[in-house]
């Protein structure tokens, strides 16, 4: 892979197809977890981790395992199963080793397993055929396009507190036309690449 | 089982389910699979039908190839009796309005597009769907593999989807097929001499050449066999001793220069000396007698001095050998 | 609660999206169509009832510290059948819901009635929550569907034959320039989104006041 080749791939995970205003994926904690800069901050690097650790895994798991066997179907049950391990494995380690980062990330961890842009993710790179490099690059590019998200809508949130909003908007209504607004703008990245 | 310690109790508990989970599914796998399959090939079969009526059969080779584009979901090859005919790829692009699948056909033996059929689109109903891009003409029929695809006045998100596919067919094709037997590139160079060129053969075992500028002679035929003259394959030094390979075609019968083909070009400068260039300069010498000594080019001085000195050893070498090179003409 | 209340509670009161705001992803990702809609709420409602149904069965054989990770197993089971039975008898919903069906496993809907409901109540109230709450969370999938397939291409069609133009009501072959594709995009799904929670969400709040004063 050249340098504009891993250029083009990141750019396109993190802008183009942004997990969460283009794929729709991991809407539960962009819309619960964005009402304060530092949950959204502190979740996003907790995603960064876990979706990156994953994909790999479930990539290792899928090309060397699943697919020589021909039990690709059971795929959704190992890249859940390794996503629970995963996220437990973590936890306890971070407790361990630094229990600092763990009172920062650490509560976040367990809301991870039912994020859907990990399971998402893990299925893309497997079984759309990229190869390590790419599976590597595209599953942590995309999880930086998550926290990059987060991170803009999460202050934008914070803005918004102040503003006169009809009662019934205030919340997940107004937020969600917000996040429409923003997907406007990250699609017209499209004529970038 | 109370009497197992926790940790060994549930990793049992686990396994158990797992492996009921596993039999369970291996079970419904067996028994969707077959409808899987035939779905795939149900919704394909009739286009690769439509694009390739004369096949006799089709096979689905995808396996044979590793690291293809991603976008690639399924090769297949046609078949009239043993003979391939043309290769069919099933592509899925995308963009932000969704995915477009296509069946993008090209023929082996001409290496052409043969069409492109539309098999399932997410893309905006009434702009991108499948009808409405299966109704739509995107000139690829029949075109060469650099085709620029016409895009659709109103739908220019879903064009750029079809462009994409259809620039990685070409592309897949141009590395997988069009090389070594399948594909002469040297036949291609001939054609744009003479464009009826189907075979060419190497006569210079037959002739006496004094000069090692000139690399090959050939004597090309059209499809039914008939002479329709000879190329040269010349070369000289030209600028900054750059190397200009050149192919002059000449007419026996009337003794004339046909056209010249500056094929390749090492080391010369490129927006000046290059390829492309010196054939926009030295395109046709139409009706030039061959004993007659070409003028070069007003302007390009650079490289013309390679052009001429090849000229003028293909005319000295056509004058001397001409009644053999006639002879052989049976 | 009788099995009334106990079926009727997830249309409106409980929903799990207007309410609830649980399983946000689909709801935003393949409401494009009409279609789609209807595919992925009938994925939804047959998963949540049969995974209801299998963990109220052994809520009580399955210890308590190793409960989710044998609720996730028995979901992701339940999907993959989904996800090959609908690749087997219904290839074009399967092909245009694409990843959105392995990923109803992560839906928190199904985890969350899991939890919620099946692990403490008997099989048959499992089963009527889970059908109320799939038809609730489907009803919203088509509502929103239906206003995004209209505007944004001015006509439904749903499994190929059964078409309403609306253009063609206007004497149009092409589509009128009133109707943008923009609603099927991404971001005309987190507005049409929006605005339908918003609008529900006014609509609940002056309802409870009115039967607050009344109660007064």
């Amino acid at each position: 892979m050249t340098l504009g080749e891993i250029l083009t791939l990141a750019f396109s995970a993190i802008l183009l197809q942004n997990v969460v205003l283009s794929r729709f994926l991991g809407i539960c904690p962009f819309m619960g977890v964005s009402s304060k800069r530092d949950s959204a901050v502190g979740m996003g690097l907790a995603v960064i981790f876990v979706i990156t650790l994953s994909s790999v895994v479930s990539w290792v798991l899928y090309t060397y395992i699943l697919k020589p066997f021909d039990i690709v179907y059971m795929r959704t049950i190992v890249f859940i199963l390794v996503i629970a391990s995963l996220v437990q494995i973590i936890e306890m380690f971070i407790k361990k080793v630094s229990p600092t980062l763990y009172k920062s990330l650490g509560i976040y961890l367990p809301l991870i397993t039912t994020n859907c842009a990990v399971l998402g993710l893990a299925t893309i790179v497997a079984t759309d055929e990229y190869t390590f490099l790419s599976a590597l690059i595209y599953s942590f590019a995309s999880a930086v396009g998550f926290l990059f998200v987060m991170y803009i809508f999460s202050t934008l949130r914070e803005k918004m507190k102040n503003a006169p909003i009809p009662d019934g908007f205030k919340g997940v209504p107004i937020a969600m036309i917000t996040a429409g607004i923003m997907a406007m703008i990250f699609a017209r990245f499209a004529g970038v690449i | 089982m109370s009497k197992l310690p926790k940790p060994l109790h549930y990793s049992l508990l686990l396994i158990i389910l797992g492996i009921i989970v596993g039999a369970l599914l291996s079970l419904v796998n067996m028994f969707t699979a077959p409808y899987i399959r035939e779905n795939k090939l149900k919704v394909v079969r009739p286009m690769l039908e439509e694009l390739v009526s004369n096949a006799d059969k089709f096979e689905v080779v995808t396996d044979q190839y590793k690291n293809i584009d991603k976008s690639i979901q399924d090769v297949y090859v046609a078949y009239v009796g043993e003979n391939q005919t043309a290769v069919l790829l099933y592509v899925v692009t995308s963009n932000q309005y969704g995915d477009i699948e296509s069946l993008i056909g090209i023929d082996i033996t001409t290496n052409k597009f043969i069409n492109i059929k539309f098999i399932a689109s997410s893309q905006t109903k009434g702009f991108g769907d499948v009808d409405t891009l299966n109704k739509h003409d995107f000139k690829i029929q029949g075109a060469d593999l650099d085709v620029e695809i016409d895009a659709y006045a109103k739908a220019s998100f879903s064009s750029k989807s079809v462009q994409d596919a259809i620039n990685i067919a070409a592309q897949f094709y141009r590395n997988n097929f069009k090389t070594g037997e399948q594909v002469d590139e040297f036949l291609e160079e001939i054609k744009t001499i003479l464009p009826d060129a189907v075979k060419y053969q190497s006569i210079k075992g037959n002739l006496t050449i004094d000069n090692n500028q000139i690399v090959d002679i050939y004597a090309v035929y059209d499809k039914d066999n008939n002479l329709l003259g000879v190329v040269y394959h010349g070369t000289a030094i030209g600028y900054e001793d750059g190397t200009v390979e050149t192919l002059v075609g000449i007419d026996i019968e009337n003794d004339k220069f046909i056209r010249l083909r500056v094929f390749k070009t090492v080391g010369q400068t490129r927006s000046i000396g290059g390829k492309d260039v010196l054939n926009n300069f030295y395109k046709d010498f139409g009706n030039v007698d061959v004993i007659e000594s070409v003028d070069t080019k007003a302007g390009a001085t650079y490289s013309s001095g390679a052009v001429k000195e090849v000229i003028d050893l293909v005319s000295a070498h056509y004058q001397a050998n001409k009644d053999e090179i006639k002879g052989l003409e049976g | 609660m009788n099995q009334r209340e106990n079926f009727t509670k997830g249309l409106l009161k409980e929903n799990q999206i207007l309410v609830a705001l649980l399983g946000l992803c689909p709801t935003l990702a393949i409401t494009t169509s009409l279609e789609n809609a209807l595919g992925m709420g009938m994925a939804v409602i047959f998963c949540l009832t049969v995974t209801n149904l299998i963990i109220s069965s052994i809520r009580k054989i399955v210890p308590d510290e190793i409960r989710i990770p044998i609720y996730i197993v028995v979901i992701a089971t339940v999907v993959t059948i989904i996800d090959m039975a609908m690749a087997a008898f219904l290839p074009a919903i399967h092909k245009s819901l694409g990843i959105f069906i392995p990923l109803i496993t992560v839906n928190c809907i199904i985890l969350g009635r899991a939890e919620a409901f099946a692990s403490k109540n008997g099989p048959l109230s499992s089963v009527v929550d889970a059908l109320g709450m799939g038809i609730g969370y489907a009803s919203v999938h088509i509502v929103i569907s239906i206003i995004r397939e209209v505007i944004g291409s001015g006509k439904i069609t749903v499994w190929g034959s059964l078409v309403l133009d609306i253009n063609k009501l206007f004497g149009s072959n092409e589509t009128l320039p009133i109707f943008t594709n923009f609603f099927i995009q991404p971001a005309g799904a987190f507005i049409v989104l929006g605005l339908l929670l918003g609008i529900y969400s006014t609509i609940r709040t002056k309802r409870m006041k009115k039967t607050e004063v009344n109660k007064k």
